[in-house]
């Protein structure tokens, strides 16, 4: 593992877009509660216990991710990382897990050999994309445990259009 | 002018598949790359298909139990892993070109699947589809949805067609780019074709399986997972071995029969101690248990290789790596797999299994390796096998039973004590490696003549005192019988260890027959 400013102000954007992600899903299921007047049973000491885990989580995975780049496969220090991360994301619950599992899957398609998506263009949007909607949904149901509601695929569609957008810009 | 570029636009096309499998062939990167890149593929696959498959997201996203969410994801895995396997099998039988380069095609490729759930919601405007297996209570028979790709099978997306069309195109474009025999294309791509299709019409395998065994399993999950495992193992020999032949062999040769059977017979007996009846869930439960020991020992072995190498090179100077025949840090990898694999065919049966096993994983681990390395501790030593032959007997009571209660004390004191000592004939063999690496063994300790003396009788003793167990006079002579052959062999000038081996296995073997039919018969 590396350490240096450069490498920590990547981890630091990382994890806080994360981050945010996660507490806009979180945001918008409380507003459905409202919206819609819906109970829930959750206790509030048990809720603070799963975001912190999740946040803890998600640092790991963002840590894991900058760290892989320039790497030819997942060194051991890196996969201890990454069983951790596992870890933590397990003991909120198997969703949890699943979504760290999408963020790890789509940073070794994007930073690892034989794919190196990183290569093309377009690839960076794709993979935030998924990200992005597996931590969003990830949030919105920890809290809202009611599906049906959203469509995923809006959500889904209309960031990667945003983010392929940006990134297009970005390149001129 | 307009000739020599569409000669040169055809040029281009018939040769892009062809540097395409090249460049992906001569590719620099590692094997495990590609392993990792499948499971990633496999995640998304699975997280997109959620999409399309409203009731997928709904159980990966909502509170459906972790237990049943797991066994989903396995499911879809080892689903892709099979035919994975089948079509790089295929391949290899029709190029003989060798399966590391074909798995650094096939591989990649996988990223089609991607494409389905993406193409199911495209063509139903968002609303998605349920893909599923081919099932028995469909209104056509098998052949008509061989022949008609899949025919009206409402469970069969448009995606999915065009993803297994693809996936032929590209078999076709591969197999034709290596042998230019347009027949064992033809051949090749009908064997790929044929099983995908067996692959997606498993719920018929099983059902005709269910026929024959007059038995009624639900068409869960689990029972999908245990099937393809239960495929898993021999496809998955098939391409290690030819993956690397040598290596293979080697490996084989150096697993110790004997002493796998002896783990392999403790899994029996602890089913013997206790079982009245077989069923189909008893047999199942069995051959991965036993595949789970099989991968065990086999680490068990290798770990101790690897620690093991300045006294095999006096005392074993045949074995792999001090022949330098395997790659100290291949060696360690393959390891590590198989470790894995012991582990995951545990889990298959149950979560008690898998500690088991795990429990015996981590008693050899203490066993061979530094800081604590017991195996120089003369009691402790023997102590770790006789513990992981017990643990073995447990495992297959429990999975037989249900729960330990029950389970014969005397067993544990035979095992405990009888076994720990009589264990220690192993240690003969090794004598001058272990005195010159200052191992202290019994037969270091006591030289060998009364190290001899000692193991023999203990092995009289061991065998009499399964009576305590048995309560039967008639048996008594033979248990003497047996004890004595032990003793004989042990203190034979020409001392070898495979007759000891027999003479044990055999009383254990003759143990658990008449354990069985007593318990079955009456």
């Amino acid at each position: 593992m590396q350490l240096n400013k450069q490498i920590l102000l990547s981890f630091f954007i990382r994890w806080l877009f994360y981050e945010v992600i996660f507490f806009a899903g979180l945001a918008i299921a409380n507003w459905g509660f409202n919206l819609f007047s819906l109970d829930h049973t959750l206790s509030r000491d048990y809720f603070s216990l799963q975001i912190l885990l999740i946040t803890l989580s998600l640092a790991l995975i963002s840590w894991f991710a900058v760290n892989l780049r320039g790497q030819i496969s997942i060194t051991l220090d890196l996969s201890i990382c990454l069983f951790i991360a596992f870890l933590l994301a397990q003991a909120v619950g198997f969703q949890t897990a699943f979504s760290m599992s999408i963020i790890a899957a789509t940073t070794f398609l994007y930073e690892c050999h034989p794919f190196y998506l990183r290569r093309w263009a377009g690839f960076f949007a794709i993979k935030y994309a998924l990200d992005a909607t597996a931590i969003f949904l990830l949030g919105l149901f920890l809290l809202w445990k009611h599906s049906g509601i959203f469509s995923f695929m809006y959500f889904f569609v209309f960031y990667f259009i945003l983010v392929f957008i940006r990134r297009i810009i970005l390149h001129r | 002018m307009a000739v020599a570029a569409i000669n040169k636009y055809f040029t281009l096309i018939v040769n892009t598949p062809n540097n395409l499998i090249t460049h992906l062939e001569k590719s620099p990167t590692p094997l495990i790359n590609y392993f990792i890149t499948f499971a990633c593929i496999l995640t998304l696959r699975n997280f997109l298909e959620g999409f399309s498959h409203n009731s997928l997201i709904n159980l990966f996203f909502t509170n459906a139990p972790g237990a049943f969410l797991t066994s989903e994801f396995i499911h879809f895995s080892l689903f892709y892993a099979l035919v994975a396997l089948l079509i790089s099998m295929t391949l290899h039988y029709f190029t003989q070109e060798k399966i590391q380069n074909i798995i650094k095609v096939v591989v990649p490729g996988f990223i089609l699947i991607l494409c389905v759930p993406l193409i199911d919601l495209a063509v139903s405007k968002g609303m998605g589809h349920h893909i599923a297996y081919i099932f028995p209570q469909t209104k056509h028979n098998l052949l008509y949805y061989y022949f008609t790709f899949f025919g009206s099978a409402q469970s069969i997306s448009c995606g999915m067609r065009l993803e297994i069309f693809m996936a032929l195109l590209c078999a076709c474009f591969y197999l034709q780019t290596k042998q230019k025999n347009i027949f064992k294309t033809l051949l090749g791509l009908a064997i790929i074709y044929s099983s995908i299709f067996f692959v997606i019409t498993t719920p018929y395998v099983i059902k005709y399986f269910v026929e024959i065994f007059h038995i009624d399993i639900p068409t869960t999950s689990h029972v999908f997972v245990n099937y393809f495992l239960l495929l898993l193992f021999p496809f998955g020999m098939g391409v290690s071995f030819l993956a690397n032949k040598q290596v293979f062999i080697v490996l084989a040769k150096d697993l110790r029969w004997l002493r796998l059977l002896h783990f392999e017979l403790m899994l029996v007996l602890g089913i013997a101690l206790t079982v009245k009846q077989f069923n189909i869930f008893l047999l199942t439960n069995f051959i991965f248990l036993s595949i789970s020991i099989l991968f065990f020992w086999l680490s068990a072995v290798m770990l101790n290789n690897i620690y093991d190498q300045a006294i095999d090179r006096i005392s074993n100077p045949k074995r792999p790596l001090v022949t330098k025949e395997i790659e100290l840090k291949h060696y360690k990898n393959i390891a590590i797999t198989i470790l894995f694999c012991s582990l995951a065919y545990a889990l298959a049966v149950n979560v008690k299994s898998l500690l088991i096993i795990s429990g015996a994983i981590f008693a050899y681990y203490i066993y061979s390796t530094p800081p604590l390395r017991l195996k120089r501790i003369p009691v402790f030593s023997k102590a770790i096998i006789s513990s992981a032959s017990l643990a073995f007997i447990l495992l297959g009571y429990i999975n037989v039973h249900g729960n330990w209660q029950g389970f014969p004390n005397s067993f544990i004191w035979i095992f405990l004590i009888g076994f720990t000592l009589t264990a220690n004939f192993i240690d003969i063999k090794d004598y001058l490696g272990d005195k010159a690496q200052r191992i202290m063994t019994v037969p270091v300790l006591l030289k060998p003549p009364l190290a001899k003396l000692f193991i023999g009788s203990a092995f009289i003793f061991t065998s009499l005192a399964f009576h305590f167990y048995l309560q039967n006079i008639f048996l008594l002579p033979l248990l003497l019988v047996a004890g004595i052959f032990g003793f004989y062999f042990i203190n034979q000038k020409n001392y070898q260890e495979w007759r000891v081996f027999s003479v044990y296995l055999l009383t254990i073997t003759g143990l658990i027959v008449y354990l069985l039919t007593n318990k079955l018969c009456n």
